[in-house]
């Protein structure tokens, strides 16, 4: 998803009263594929969390 | 060809097309008239476009979701120049501008669009426009009706719609929201929306604590003043398709997350003031049914309707019933019950009969007043008379003439001097209202009007009356 969102290639464009609209946008990519790394690497740090919690609580269970 | 297709034809060739004055800005194509109907010619510049939109499904699936209005490519292309396709899209009664609607009219014609581009994201397409006044309310829904919106992705780096969605959308919603009601009206100065430094400065600080606000407003605000005045080649960089859904995904949620302010308008709660008592109000409701049912009229515009209660009352009656009201906060109100009861042929605007939308743009055409953008059947006034011939000191034949030059029919309320709102009306300003008399409504109103029916409402000082306009 974040490589997807950064995915960016070059393009020409005359600068205009428009180009804030623009270069928000470019920040706003930028941005946004931040928050989805950090999302997908918090849900990573749950999975792993879930993992190893679930792997004491069956060693836990066994015993 | 059958006999009347071959007349409408005939009439097609005899008269030439108009165009229409406001279809000047898109290169794409252009409106025209043809008896009374209007279409849509597309120009070659669009043709990929067309056939994209076509072929991918694009079209077909925004007219199954009902954010686009349904058209037809008819033959028509004689009538129109150099154009290499002709479409006629349903044809609507009345068109209206956004500073007519209310706040949640507003949100939902912003969630309508960002859906369109949205789901021209998924076809490999793009919404190039995101002017409001490309929204129409059809059967009750916000509705695309520029079907030349489209552009394919592979043309654009970024959404070049952005600013223009903060500026016609974003901007009033967060006015709305934040500072009044009302300020929704100031896109009646700024054909091309509100500009973001002028939103920005009238919005409260706390709203820099928003990260929704903060981006798409007040950071877009000043980026677009930092960079106004350059006029050098850059070099840009092209956001993937991911990228640009994830702009307008942010947005929805922004615009979602939006709430009408919480304030206190003069006919916010009219209907829990008033001096009727329940079976008066049976009695009204009954009495207005009988004459609307007498008119027949295909039109209705409830003018003064507040939260709409009696359009309701009477929507089985006719085709289409717009409800005109002042107040932000009524309409609303009218809005969201339409929208819960499912009415699709009610229509609330916010409208001031005592001072109506004006023209506005180029040559004073762009935008029509609302007198010039049609007329209805009939004209309800419902416990009206007595707050424009008061309250804003309008003389009796003003309102006669005005009434009689816009509808057939009229069902009107007198309200008397001794009904106890007429005298909250007055108690604290000087009675110069000698001519304020049934007796005087009755005679100037009938220089323009016959009175077909009249009904007093029981336990009430007032009478309802379905005027006939009389013929020239």
């Amino acid at each position: 998803m974040a490589a997807l969102l950064m995915a960016t290639s070059p393009a020409e464009a005359y600068l205009d009263p428009g180009t804030g609209s623009f270069v928000l946008q470019m920040l706003l990519a930028g941005a946004l594929a931040v928050g989805a790394s950090i999302k997908l690497f918090w849900h990573r740090i749950k999975e792993l969390w879930r993992t190893v919690l679930g792997h004491e609580k069956s060693a836990r269970d066994t015993r | 060809m059958t006999a009347a297709a071959r007349l409408t034809v005939e009439a097609r060739r005899a008269e030439p097309p108009e165009r229409e004055f406001s279809s000047f800005r898109d290169p794409s194509g252009f409106l025209f008239w043809r008896d009374g109907e209007i279409y849509r010619a597309v120009l070659e510049p669009y043709q990929r476009q067309l056939a994209a939109a076509t072929a991918t499904g694009l079209y077909a699936t925004c007219i199954a979701d009902k954010l686009l209005l349904p058209f037809e490519a008819v033959d028509g292309r004689s009538d129109a120049g150099a154009a290499i396709a002709v479409l006629k899209p349903r044809q609507l009664s009345l068109i209206t501008y956004p500073y007519e609607w209310c706040f949640d009219q507003l949100k939902d014609a912003a969630i309508a669009t960002l859906g369109l581009h949205l789901r021209a994201l998924e076809h490999q397409m793009i919404l190039k426009d995101a002017s409001a006044y490309n929204i129409q309310f059809v059967d009750g829904r916000p509705c695309l009706i520029d079907h030349l919106s489209f552009d394919l992705l592979s043309e654009h780096g970024m959404w070049p719609a952005y600013g223009q969605f903060c500026r016609h959308f974003l901007a009033p919603l967060a006015l709305m929201s934040y500072v009044d009601l009302g300020l929704g009206r100031l896109a009646q100065l700024y054909i091309d929306g509100i500009p973001l430094e002028l939103a920005a400065s009238l919005l409260p600080w706390r709203t820099r604590l928003s990260p929704g606000l903060s981006m798409h407003l007040h950071l877009h605000a000043r980026l677009l003043a930092k960079h106004a005045g350059a006029r050098h080649k850059i070099t840009g960089r092209r956001l993937s398709s991911n990228a640009l859904a994830g702009i307008a995904k942010s947005l929805l949620a922004l615009v979602r997350s939006l709430s009408p302010k919480n304030q206190t308008t003069e006919w916010g709660a009219y209907y829990a003031d008033t001096n009727y008592s329940d079976e008066a109000l049976a009695a009204k409701q009954r009495i207005v049914r009988e004459m609307v049912a007498l008119a027949k009229p295909v039109t209705i515009w409830d003018v003064g309707a507040n939260n709409g209660a009696f359009a309701r009352a009477v929507a089985d009656l006719a085709r289409e019933i717009v409800c005109m009201d002042v107040d932000p906060q009524a309409v609303n109100a009218n809005y969201l019950a339409c929208r819960n009861d499912g009415a699709t042929n009610i229509l609330p605007l916010i409208a001031d009969c005592t001072n109506p939308s004006p023209a506005i743009g180029f040559a004073n055409k762009e935008r029509l007043a609302l007198d010039d953008r049609g007329s209805p059947d009939l004209i309800m006034a419902l416990a009206l008379i007595h707050h424009l011939a008061i309250s804003h000191n309008l003389p009796f034949a003003h309102l006669a003439r005005h009434f009689a030059g816009r509808c057939e029919h009229l069902l009107i309320e007198f309200v008397a001097k001794s009904d106890s709102q007429v005298h909250r009306l007055l108690a604290n300003r000087k009675d110069i209202f000698r001519d304020y008399s049934e007796e005087r409504f009755r005679e100037v109103f009938s220089d323009y009007f016959s009175i077909v029916l009249e009904r007093s409402i029981p336990e009430t000082r007032r009478t309802l009356y379905l005027m006939r306009r009389r013929t020239p």
